[in-house]
């Protein structure tokens, strides 16, 4: 080397040796400078970088609670009845230990063990599980116990992440109406899956979903309901709550219940829910709603009339009462004895045309107005013979969900006005204006009449002093395949109080019910939906604002000398 | 080198703006370190948030609807009130206030068991019995009246000298509870037991009387009492040892009931029931 750089300054001179010195010197100069400079640039930008930050703060804007994954679902108090829960899930992952074997011990020892905790497990299932080697969950839900026993197995592969599940509180209470998620957390029934884009959508779901539900009439409504399904061997009940001014659903009961929080074989059967998804006939309770049109039509002027209550033919077909009420009977009278004839009699002059009309302003030709998905009412399209109108004056050859029934009865004691009935709370300015179906005096006689029907006739189990009930009993007898049967029975009890200030609609119904000693052998509804609802409102009236109150009524004291005495259905 | 005028003057901006530029840059920090300390809070604050959410959930879960129901049916039996449990105005709240009227029935007096009859044998020692019904003695069923100022008197004493446990003392401290009890059907069962005492008394027999104290397991205190009463008579009469046997019964009793038996159970004994065991 060194002979080379000799070599080459005496090839080229001492001059052009300084020259390579000199340019060798300036790019080392150059090149500090370079790093320099880059150096000095660096710190600007970093000393501006702090100083903005400083000035400015972080840019990542200030949030508050953390977003919940699924939006909260309320009662209209605020009362939570689903949220999120941080919930163990048991997830098996098979890599946790390196490549080696999943397992410490063989699956089936794990399997076994397993069960052990989970009694429930089916231990051939896990074996499967835990032999395939794919990642996978075990179990979702598990209790920080059962966690700390499977802790204790010493089993790395089997982790327990702690996630997000949707839990019910009240547990299987308002199951029908909250519904449930499945396991890719979108709704599957109900509420949950009526309101899933909103309660998943990031802008929404930090205010929880507000249901017009109240939890403490709910519990009433489902406590009373089950106490009179156990005491009259019903296969199922329902029952509902509705705020006759705004149409709001303080209470939906569908019995037997599920419990969202744990489905099981057993509970699917009783995720139907009786009171939106099944239509019924529902009898008798159909009457007030006949006479109401006929007096708003001006067909039944005189409550004093008379109508012959004989055994009715019509073109083949005998129309009965549940027992002979004497050679004739007025309407209030045909009304508190739950007559069949009489209540024909008033259809038949009032015609199937004006009938159906009301019926269709109802809503009883399509699905009732609820957020839930809900049934379609067996309705007869077209013009309507004399024998229809008359049968479905008393309530048969017409299929309706209770809820139909609640909406009715609602416009039937608040004025005449419907309003669609909802589950969502509503503010005092979003209540539906609702259309009049029927005139505020034709209400006010609706009040007496059924006020009457709980004070003397058929609806005496349902009076709850001082809470001024008035409802109408009905108790229809399901059809089966030849024809009705007549000891499978549908009960409703369809009510309202106060009755002089209407405020709740309250509607119980049994499904098939059997005349059992609590209810003296009888299963009609007087006997066993009528005292569910004198029951429950003494429960739920003071937590709705309705006080007892002995002194107060609504005055029926032009129709009290109308009516004699005796006992209907 | 002279410092000129306008030199001193840009030196002088220069080490203000280089200061100033130091306390901005400074404070511009300590804003940033509290701005992170509140992250941190906030942080620590949402932290909270969802632990609270978890307790309340678990509190909603234990005390959910169903539970509560089944808590009130089997510890407390709340029921919905009735319409006599309201009070809708100031007026009705100063009806309760009103005083009695000329025509309403008399207060019964029935704690106060110094109102013995005469000494005599077959002559009750206990209080005059009152009919709640008809507000009036039984005794004045069969016989005159006797005022019961007037036998409280004559019988005071005497039991006094009898027994010699009682002396003014013990009398004047013996304070009664007085309780007026509205007239209620519920005050018969009360007489009947009472008049059973005054049956066996009657008859004259030296046999223990057995009072029957109407007493609910959770009143102690009368079936103390009682034993207390029971004891204290003992040593007062040597011929028969009334036994103020108490049985407790009647889970139905109300609680007017049994201030209405106390006396009789309890604090009777203390002196009449020697009386009845002698005679």
């Amino acid at each position: 080397m060194t002979s080379l750089t000799v070599s080459t300054a005496i090839s080229t001179g001492r001059v052009q040796l300084v020259n390579v010195r000199q340019r060798s010197l300036l790019v080392a100069k150059l090149r500090v400078w370079m790093v320099v400079g880059a150096f000095t640039l660096i710190g600007i930008v970093a000393l501006f970088r702090i100083a903005w930050l400083g000035i400015a703060g972080e840019g990542e804007g200030r949030s508050g609670i953390a977003l919940p994954p699924r939006g909260e679902i309320v009662d209209r108090n605020g009362v939570p009845l689903a949220r999120a829960f941080p919930a163990y899930a048991l997830w098996y992952n098979p890599k946790a230990l390196g490549d080696g074997p999943a397992l410490v011990r063989t699956p089936g020892e794990v399997a076994a063990a397993l069960v052990r905790i989970f009694p429930d497990e089916d231990e051939a299932k896990l074996k499967a599980k835990l032999a395939s080697g794919k990642p996978q969950y075990l179990r979702r839900r598990i209790m920080p116990e059962d966690a700390n026993r499977i802790h204790a197995l010493g089993e790395p592969a089997l982790e327990f992440p702690r996630e997000a599940e949707r839990y019910y509180p009240q547990g299987s209470m308002a199951a029908h109406v909250l519904g449930l998620i499945g396991t890719d957390g979108h709704g599957r029934l109900g509420m949950e899956a009526v309101m899933d884009k909103q309660l998943m959508d990031p802008a929404f779901r930090g205010a929880p979903a507000v249901l017009s539900l109240d939890s403490r009439v709910q519990g009433a409504l489902e406590d009373e309901l089950l106490k009179g399904m156990r005491l009259s061997n019903a296969k199922g009940a329902g029952g509902i709550v509705l705020d006759v001014d705004t149409g709001e659903v303080l209470a939906l009961a569908s019995l037997p219940s599920f419990n969202p929080n744990l489905i099981d074989p057993a509970s699917v059967p009783n995720i139907f829910n009786r009171v939106t998804n099944q239509v019924y006939e529902l009898g008798s309770v159909m009457k007030p709603i006949t006479v109401a049109s006929a007096i708003e039509a001006g067909v039944v002027t005189d409550m004093a009339r008379r109508y012959p209550a004989g055994p009715l033919q019509i073109g083949g077909f005998t129309i009965h009462d549940s027992h002979n009420f004497g050679a004739s009977l007025n309407v209030p009278e045909a009304l508190i004895h739950s007559s069949n004839i009489v209540t024909a009699q008033v259809a038949d002059q009032l015609g199937g045309v004006r009938l159906k009309s009301t019926m269709e302003a109802l809503g009883f030709n399509r699905r009732p107005d609820i957020e839930l998905p809900a049934g379609f009412p067996i309705w007869r399209k077209g013009e309507w013979p004399r024998i229809t109108t008359m049968t479905v004056s008393y309530g048969h050859g017409l299929a309706l969900t209770p809820m139909h029934l609640a909406s009715a009865y609602a416009a039937l004691v608040n004025g005449g006005v419907w309003r669609p009935a909802t589950l969502k709370k509503l503010e005092p300015g979003q209540v539906p204006e609702g259309k009049r179906i029927w005139q505020p005096s034709t209400s006010a006689r609706m009040r007496q009449l059924l006020r009457m029907i709980v004070s003397v006739g058929t609806g005496r189990k349902a009076d709850a002093p001082g809470y001024r009930i008035g409802g109408k009993t009905g108790s229809a007898e399901k059809p089966g395949a030849h024809g009705y049967q007549r000891t499978n029975l549908i009960t409703t009890f369809a009510a309202a109080f106060p009755m002089d200030k209407p405020r709740y609609v309250v509607i119980a119904m049994m499904d098939e019910p059997q005349g059992t000693v609590a209810t003296s052998g009888q299963r009609t509804a007087a006997w066993n939906a009528a005292p569910v609802v004198g029951r429950v409102v003494p429960r739920i009236g003071p937590l709705l604002g309705v006080m007892p109150d002995n002194t107060r009524d609504v005055d029926i004291s032009d129709l009290a000398p109308l009516i004699g005495n005796g006992d209907g259905e | 080198m002279m410092l000129t005028r306008s030199r001193v003057k840009s030196i002088g901006w220069a080490v203000i703006l280089a200061v100033c530029f130091a306390l901005t840059i400074a404070l511009s920090f300590r804003v940033n370190a509290v701005r992170s300390q509140v992250r941190l809070a906030e942080r620590h604050i949402n932290g909270l948030k969802a632990e609270q959410a978890l307790l309340e959930t678990e509190f909603e879960t234990r005390a959910n609807q169903q539970q509560l129901t089944q808590l009130n049916e089997v510890e407390f039996g709340y029921q919905a009130p009735t319409a006599g449990q309201y009070l809708e105005s100031e007026r009705q709240l100063a009806d309760l206030g009103k005083p009695r009227g000329p025509d309403a029935p008399p207060m019964i007096r029935v704690a106060a068991n110094d109102a013995q009859g005469s000494a005599t044998a077959g002559d009750s020692v206990l209080p005059a019995m009152v009919n709640p019904l008809t507000g009036k003695a039984l005794a004045a069923e069969t016989s005159a009246a006797v005022p019961q100022g007037k036998a409280n008197a004559k019988a005071g004493p005497k039991l006094a000298e009898r027994s010699g446990a009682a002396s003014l003392a013990d009398r004047l401290g013996h304070v009664q509870q007085l309780a007026h009890v509205e007239k209620s059907p519920k005050m018969i069962a009360p007489n009947a037991e009472l008049r059973d005492i005054k049956a066996s008394s009657g008859k004259g027999s030296a046999q223990a009387v057995k009072v029957t104290a109407v007493a609910k397991a959770p009143a102690n205190s009368t079936a103390k009492l009682a034993k207390a009463a029971a004891i204290k008579a003992t040593p007062g009469k040597s011929a028969a040892k009334p036994s103020a046997g108490t049985t407790a019964s009647k889970a139905s009793a109300k609680p007017v009931v049994r201030i209405a038996l106390k006396p009789a159970a309890a604090t009777a004994p203390g002196k009449p029931h020697q009386k009845v065991a002698t005679d």
